[in-house]
C-alpha cells in the first residue's frame, strides 16, 4: 500500500498532476479508533506542508459522544484550548477509487510546531517499532476484521432506536462459512474488495462468520504501522459501501445475542539486519526447543503472556466490548497460551518457520488498532528485557471452568485496575498515556452510568449504540 | 501517611467505588479508625441487598462479595446524589464495643470547608503549590483560602455548604460548575487538574 513514488515537493507536485488530485482528504485515529480529518482544497494541502492543516486539540481530546475531556490533563494540551494540527505520511496518499480528483492521505496529531504528541496512537505505535527497529527486531502484523452486515441504512436503523436490526444473511442461524448467507453479503463484499483493489490495498479472503450476520474480512501481513492504517482504511470503505447501498455495517462488538466481534492480530517476530527488507529472518520458531519456540519467541511471548490482564483495557475499550467476554463465545477469558488453541487469549501456530506466528485473540472488533499493535509490542519487548519464560500451555479449554486466579478482568473498571498496576507496561507504553487512557475510561465508565439505563443487560444499551454502531 | 491500596471485586458499580472512596478519605484522615475497624472483616450490606466484604492486608483494602454474613452495617449511598452515604447498625451490633469501632470509621464527616480544602489540595498529585495559586472564598462571608504560590492562578467561589461538599469528596466539580453552585476561573489546565482531583476523591477509580 505504501506510496514510494512520492519524493518531495516536487514529487508530491508530480503524482497530484498525475493523478489530477483537486483535493485530499486527512485522516488521523483518536485513542478511541475514530477517524478524524478534514477535506482539503490541493493548494491549501501543499502551501500547509510539512503540515496538512489544523484543527481544534478537542479533536485528540473529547469522547465518542463529542463531550471534551476536560477532568483530566495532558501536557499536549494547551492550557487555554488552542489548535494541534494533522502532519500527513505521504507515503499514504492514494486515490480515492470513486470519486474522481480527490486523494486520501492518514497521519498524525503533532503541535502546532511540529513536534510529535506523545499521546497519538499513530505516534506511539511508530515510537514503539522504532525501539524494536533498534534491537535489529520487526513485526510482520495482520488484523481479522469481523462486523456484522444490516440490511436497513444507517439512518433507518437510527430512527428505530437500533432496534430494527435484521441481518444480511439467509437465516437466523449462527453457522458459519456457509456459502449460502455469503451469497446474501457478496454484492456488498465484491463492491467492498474492489474498491480496495482500486486504492491498492491488499486483501485476502473475506467469509460468513459465525455470528447471525458477520462477515469477516482478512488482511496480508504487513509492517506494523501499515497494518494499522490499513485497518483504519478498510473500516472507512466498508462504512461508506454500506451507506452506498442503503445498508449497515457496524464494528460494535456485541449487537444482538449470540456471536460478537473480535479483533484477532496476528503477528509474526523477524530479525533485520542491514537493508532492513532484504534481510527479514523468521525469529520464532526453532524446531529442537521445547515447543519448537526459539528462545527470543519464549521470552517475547512470555511478555504477552505476562502483560496479558493489562492489556484487557486497550483491548476491550468500550462498555460494550465486554459484553463479547463470555463462555464459548470464542473469546478468551483466561490468562492463557496454546499450541494452535483457540480458546486461549495467544494462539501459538508453527506450521514452519516462515508460517510461525501468534494470534492475539483478546481484542475486540472496537479497538484501536494503533493502540493495539502498540500493546502488543510493548509486552513484547518487556518479556525481551526481563527473560521472561513462557509458563506451559494450557491443555485443557478455556470455557467452562470454576472462576480462578487467572480468569482475564471482564469488565472496564477492574480492566483499568489491572493496567494501573503494571508498572512494567506502563513503563513501555509511556507512563503518562497509559493514565490519560485509564482517565479516559473513568469518563466513558461514569458517563455510562449516568446516561444509560439498561433494563436488559444482554442488550447494549441506546448509549452504547449512539457510539459503537457508525461510528467506530 | 500515603493512601490505601483498593482491590476492587468482579464487575463493581458506582456504589462500590464511592463507598471506597469514602473509606480512602476516611484513612487519610484517621488511619487507625479504618485499620481497627476493618479487623479481621467487615460485611457491609449494600443499597441494591448485595453483600461486601471489607478487609485489609497490610494496605490493601479488598473488597470481595460477602458470602452468607450476616451484615455488620448497612450502607444507604445514590451513585449521582451529592448526599453523603448514611450507615445504619443492627442494634446489637451498635451497642457493642466494635460497633464503637465502626461508627469512629463508618460515619459520614461534612468537615467544614477550609480544612477539607487544606486536606485535599496538599494531598493532591495532578498540581502542587510551586505550580500554581488556588484562592478559594464563600462570598457569603468572605472567608477565603489561598493555597500555593505558583504564577498560575485559579478561583473558587461557592457557598460553604457547596465547597463542604466538593473538598470532602461528595459532588464534582463540573457538575457544581454546570449547575451554578460553585464558580471557578482559570486556566483550562488547572480546572482539568481539579476536577481530576476531585474524582479522585469521589470515586476510588483505579489510576
Amino acid at each position: 500500500m505504501l506510496n514510494r513514488s512520492i519524493n518531495g515537493a516536487e514529487g508530491l507536485k508530480a503524482w497530484l498532476d498525475h493523478h489530477s488530485v483537486s483535493r485530499i482528504r486527512t485522516m488521523a485515529t483518536d485513542i478511541h479508533g475514530q477517524p478524524i480529518g478534514k477535506y482539503l482544497h490541493r493548494e491549501k494541502f501543499e502551501s500547509a506542508l510539512p503540515k496538512a492543516h489544523a484543527f481544534s486539540d478537542l479533536a485528540l481530546g473529547a469522547d465518542l459522544g463529542g463531550t471534551p475531556h476536560l477532568t483530566f490533563w495532558h501536557p499536549f494540551r494547551t492550557s487555554m484550548l488552542g489548535d494541534i494540527a494533522l502532519k500527513p505520511d505521504l507515503s499514504t496518499l492514494t486515490l480515492d477509487a470513486h470519486q474522481q480528483g480527490l486523494a486520501h492521505v492518514i497521519g498524525q496529531f503533532v503541535q502546532m510546531d511540529g513536534e510529535p504528541i506523545s499521546l497519538c496512537p499513530r505516534t506511539q505505535l511508530i515510537q514503539l517499532c522504532n525501539q524494536l527497529n533498534a534491537r535489529n527486531l520487526d513485526l510482520l502484523t495482520s488484523m481479522e476484521l469481523e462486523f456484522f452486515l444490516f440490511e436497513k441504512s444507517y439512518d433507518s436503523i437510527r430512527a428505530s432506536d437500533y432496534a430494527d436490526l435484521m441481518p444480511r444473511t439467509l437465516t437466523s442461524l449462527q453457522s458459519i462459512y456457509t456459502l449460502r448467507d455469503a451469497h446474501r453479503a457478496t454484492p456488498f463484499m465484491n463492491a467492498v474488495t474492489q474498491t480496495l483493489e482500486s486504492m491498492n490495498i491488499a486483501w485476502e479472503a473475506w467469509s460468513d462468520e459465525n455470528g447471525t450476520g458477520q462477515i469477516e474480512l482478512n488482511l496480508p501481513p504487513a509492517p506494523p504501522v501499515q497494518t494499522a492504517d490499513t485497518v483504519m482504511r478498510v473500516k472507512q470503505v466498508i462504512f461508506e459501501t454500506a451507506a452506498g447501498q442503503g445498508l449497515a455495517a457496524s464494528f460494535m462488538p456485541q449487537i444482538k445475542a449470540g456471536h460478537a466481534s473480535g479483533m484477532h492480530i496476528h503477528h509474526s517476530l523477524l530479525g533485520s539486519s542491514g537493508d532492513r527488507e532484504a534481510s527479514m529472518t523468521p525469529l520464532l520458531m526453532d524446531s529442537n526447543q521445547r515447543y519448537q519456540l526459539s528462545r527470543l519467541a519464549n521470552h517475547w511471548i512470555g511478555g504477552l503472556f505476562q502483560h496479558l490482564p493489562a492489556s484487557v483495557s486497550m483491548l476491550c475499550p468500550s462498555i460494550n466490548s465486554y459484553r463479547r467476554l463470555r463462555d464459548f463465545s470464542a473469546a478468551p477469558l483466561r490468562q492463557s497460551w496454546g499450541i494452535d488453541h483457540k480458546s486461549a487469549a495467544l494462539r501459538v501456530l508453527t506450521p514452519s518457520p516462515g508460517a510461525a506466528r501468534i494470534e492475539h485473540r483478546l481484542g475486540s472488533s472496537d479497538l484501536n488498532p494503533y493502540l493495539a499493535l502498540s500493546l502488543i509490542i510493548a509486552s513484547g519487548l518487556s518479556g525481551l528485557d526481563a527473560n521472561t519464560e513462557l509458563p506451559p500451555p494450557m491443555s485443557s479449554t478455556g470455557w467452562g471452568s470454576e472462576p480462578s486466579a487467572t480468569d482475564l478482568p471482564n469488565d472496564m473498571v477492574v480492566a483499568a485496575e489491572r493496567l494501573s498496576n503494571d508498572a512494567r507496561l506502563r513503563h513501555y507504553l509511556g507512563d503518562e498515556e497509559v493514565t490519560y487512557w485509564l482517565k479516559s475510561r473513568r469518563h466513558e465508565w461514569l458517563s455510562y452510568q449516568e446516561q444509560s439505563s439498561n433494563d436488559d443487560p444482554s442488550r447494549p444499551t441506546l448509549w452504547e449504540f449512539e457510539r459503537g454502531f457508525a461510528k467506530l | 501517611m500515603s493512601d490505601l491500596l483498593i482491590q476492587l471485586p468482579p464487575k463493581p458499580d458506582l456504589t462500590v467505588l464511592k463507598l471506597a472512596a469514602f473509606i480512602q478519605r476516611r484513612y487519610r484522615l484517621d488511619p487507625s479508625a479504618v485499620s481497627e475497624a476493618i479487623e479481621p472483616l467487615v460485611v457491609i450490606k449494600m443499597n441494591d441487598g448485595h453483600l461486601l466484604s471489607l478487609s485489609l492486608r497490610e494496605q490493601t483494602l479488598i473488597i470481595e462479595p460477602a458470602g452468607r454474613h450476616s451484615p455488620d452495617l448497612h450502607v444507604q449511598l445514590s451513585p449521582f446524589s451529592d448526599a453523603p452515604p448514611q450507615f445504619l447498625w443492627p442494634w446489637r451490633t451498635g451497642l457493642s464495643s466494635r460497633g464503637q469501632r465502626l461508627k469512629r470509621c463508618f460515619t459520614s464527616q461534612l468537615i467544614p470547608w477550609p480544612t477539607a480544602a487544606r486536606t485535599f489540595l496538599d494531598q493532591a498529585t495532578s498540581f502542587n503549590a510551586q505550580s500554581f495559586q488556588l484562592t478559594c472564598t464563600d462570598p457569603r462571608d468572605g472567608q477565603t483560602l489561598i493555597w500555593g504560590y505558583g504564577p498560575s492562578a485559579l478561583s473558587i467561589e461557592g457557598e460553604k455548604d457547596r465547597l463542604a461538599l466538593f473538598f470532602n469528596g461528595y459532588t464534582q466539580l463540573f457538575r457544581e460548575m454546570v449547575t451554578g453552585q460553585l464558580n471557578c476561573q482559570g486556566s483550562m489546565e488547572n480546572i482539568a487538574n481539579l476536577a481530576d482531583e476531585g474524582l479522585k476523591q469521589w470515586i476510588a477509580w483505579p489510576c
